[in-house]
């Protein structure tokens, strides 16, 4: 029986050993680098004629731009699984795959932690309102021109945006600061899961809370989910964290809603249309701001690769996937 | 009933992986020419006769002549190239006959040559091959500034056109040390819409639209002509471009021999005000005899239009071509077409 054939768009950069031992089962090709254009041509070119499954590495879609129908529509008929790396999948297009009949995977859990991580970094960050200080004792300026208080995470209410694996371990680690737990979920979860946090409704969230986090996934539905009109429910002077997606917050509304004080402070990992910020957030030092590094350590990236690698392994081996993204999977009757 | 067979003219012998794509296609007859040189254009218009594809070569020049010589059953011309300046567009556009073409699968190729003619000319690697050859060297031993030029790095380069081969380009001198990028393309000051490479928010260095083409000349100590031969780039380096160019700036072109006019480029040369140039193109190629007057300018790099001659960027085209050809038949969406 003939060899079956995956391709890794990108790098793998801490399981190049794993990938490569592949080949003893798999016939392996890569895309490192080019272009979107070069690539479709290469697909439309027979290229990847006998493909059965794609490695879609974390920095792919700066290679190939994003898996959207167009892209999607001239993979080879003979590929049958991508596996992404990333716990967020809003560059691909799954009801085109799911149409051509390709199965997808991301890669939650690995994520969890590494990511609630830097949630709680942004949060006491932004509680502290630490950004000037921080900047001026680099500088040598100790205390600088405009030392602050803060507020202590104890007692203060957290609402939780997205109760999935990372929400959850979010509010593992506020519960530990002292926080009172309170989440919206797309369905509220077992009492195991919830671990004391209390499910409340969307605006009850937005209107109760002291501290948002945004943990949900980027989808049509979701896109600016948080806007002026949200922000108008919030209580004054709410902090606002975001490790998800940048697009779930309308940016600008955000600016607006930290000149009025309506926000009192912001920690991002994540922008609407990163890598550029909007200037009113660079402007506003009650921001504590990241570049998108929410999983960014050698462990979770790790954990990360050997997962895509391992849901291909499966995908070979079984013909199925380890973590394949929910919208994939049939709907289980609740019985 | 017999299935329907299209008549195909090839004016070439292709890469394997091509010639089997051509030969495993049930739907055509083709016709081959299968001497080692440019089909005879006798050759062509007779075997063009009731032909409904052509697959050719940029020594085969698309025109009202070879239209009329097919007939109205063509239906597609499949072209081994990325310039179509050898095509006549607008006769396609009025006969509804398609184009294909192969923009992407040689840019890598092309650019890996730019750099070269780059770095020989900046460092008279012409000169010094050819002095080594004539038994030059016990004459010429080590010294301090033995065929010394100039740096590749703290460099302004500056693109005549600035697509596909111009970025990738771009994106192999920035490791060199290079300072900054200006560009022109046929919108002038306007910044370039696509960006092939994705590279020019994030490049580290400035990558500029330039106001016009005297800015390109009196800016870059390395000029790279990168753009398509239309009648608004014939002879756009000329006598007036090279003046203005520094003196120790180099000329690069990879792009299509008229664009640089060859008797102005000699005397400039010959004058001392331009450092040097390194040729991929040349107008009235291939006709160079050894007493051309470019050959005798130590500074002038010539070779022969081999930009895309790479063995697998070569395969890639014929398949790409063949393909394109076939789809033109069958109806169907091609690898790469021209929007005529």
């Amino acid at each position: 029986m003939t060899q079956k054939s995956a391709l890794l768009i990108g790098g793998i950069a801490h399981i190049r050993k794993e990938w490569e031992e592949c080949s003893s089962f798999l016939k392996l090709s890569e895309y490192p680098d080019g272009s979107r254009e070069d690539f479709m041509s290469r697909c439309k070119n027979g290229e990847y004629s006998d493909l059965f499954a794609i490695y879609r590495s974390n920095e792919s879609t700066k290679v190939t731009g994003p898996f959207n129908k167009e892209l999607i529509d001239v993979l080879p008929s003979s590929l049958k699984f991508i596996c992404h790396n990333g716990a967020g999948y809003d560059n691909i297009d799954i009801d085109a795959c799911t149409r051509r009949g390709i199965q997808v995977a991301s890669t939650p859990v690995a994520v969890n932690d590494a990511t609630a991580d830097v949630a709680m970094f942004l949060m006491l960050g932004a509680l502290r309102r630490i950004t000037p200080s921080f900047q001026a004792v680099h500088q040598g300026k100790w205390k600088g021109s405009d030392p602050r208080l803060g507020h202590d995470p104890k007692n203060k209410v957290l609402g939780i945006l997205g109760m999935g694996g990372i929400g959850s371990a979010v509010a593992t680690r506020a519960k530990a600061f002292g926080m009172k737990v309170q989440y919206h979920n797309r369905s509220r979860l077992s009492e195991n899961e919830e671990q004391g946090a209390k499910y409340v409704g969307f605006e009850e969230l937005l209107k109760t809370s002291d501290v948002l986090s945004l943990n949900l996934s980027l989808n049509a539905s979701t896109r600016h989910i948080i806007s002026k009109e949200q922000f108008d429910m919030m209580k004054d002077g709410i902090i606002i964290v975001n490790t998800a997606r940048g697009p779930l917050i309308d940016e600008a509304a955000l600016v607006d809603a930290l000149k009025s004080g309506k926000v009192w402070s912001a920690g991002l990992d994540v922008f609407e249309e990163e890598p550029k910020i909007h200037p009113g957030l660079l402007n506003n030092n009650n921001v504590v701001l990241l570049p998108h590094m929410g999983t960014s350590t050698w462990e979770t990236q790790r954990d990360m690769e050997l997962l895509v690698l391992n849901n291909l392994k499966e995908a070979v081996k079984n013909g199925k996937l380890i973590t394949q993204v929910p919208e994939q999977k049939k709907a289980k009757a609740n019985i | 009933m017999m299935s329907r067979k299209y008549n195909v003219v090839v004016t070439r012998q292709l890469p394997e992986a091509g010639q089997i794509l051509l030969q495993d296609a049930s739907d055509i007859e083709f016709v081959q020419w299968t001497e080692d040189r440019p089909c005879d254009r006798d050759w062509l218009l007779q075997h063009a006769k009731g032909a409904s594809g052509i697959l050719l070569m940029l020594t085969e020049k698309v025109n009202e002549e070879l239209i009329n010589a097919a007939g109205p059953q063509l239906k597609v011309i499949a072209s081994f190239s990325v310039g179509t300046d050898h095509v006549d567009r607008s006769i396609l556009k009025s006969h509804n006959i398609r184009l294909g073409y192969t923009p992407t699968a040689l840019t890598d190729a092309c650019a890996d040559l730019a750099v070269m003619l780059t770095l020989m000319s900046q460092r008279r690697g012409g000169e010094s091959l050819r002095k080594v050859l004539d038994g030059q060297w016990p004459q010429m031993p080590w010294s301090p500034l033995l065929l010394a030029g100039p740096p590749i790095r703290g460099a302004t380069v500056g693109f005549l056109g600035f697509g596909r081969i111009a970025q990738a380009t771009l994106k192999r001198l920035l490791p060199f040390g290079i300072a900054r990028a200006l560009y022109l393309t046929s919108r002038p000051r306007e910044r370039a819409r696509e960006h092939y490479i994705g590279l020019l928010d994030g490049s580290g260095i400035p990558v500029e639209p330039a106001q016009d083409w005297r800015e390109v000349a009196r800016e870059s100590d390395v000029v790279i002509v990168g753009c398509a031969l239309t009648p608004q780039t014939k002879h756009l380096v000329g006598p007036e471009f090279l003046a203005t160019m520094k003196k120790r700036a180099v000329l690069v072109n990879i792009a299509r021999g008229p664009i640089v006019d060859t008797d102005a480029l000699v005397k400039a040369l010959e004058e001392e005000q331009i450092f040097g140039a390194g040729l991929d193109v040349v107008e009235n190629e291939p006709n160079i005899p050894a007493d051309h007057a470019l050959l005798k300018q130590e500074r002038c790099i010539l070779v022969p239009h081999i930009g895309s001659a790479n063995t697998e960027t070569r395969e890639q085209m014929a398949t790409e071509s063949v393909r394109n050809l076939l789809a033109g038949l069958r109806g169907e969406n091609m690898v790469n077409e021209v929007v005529l």
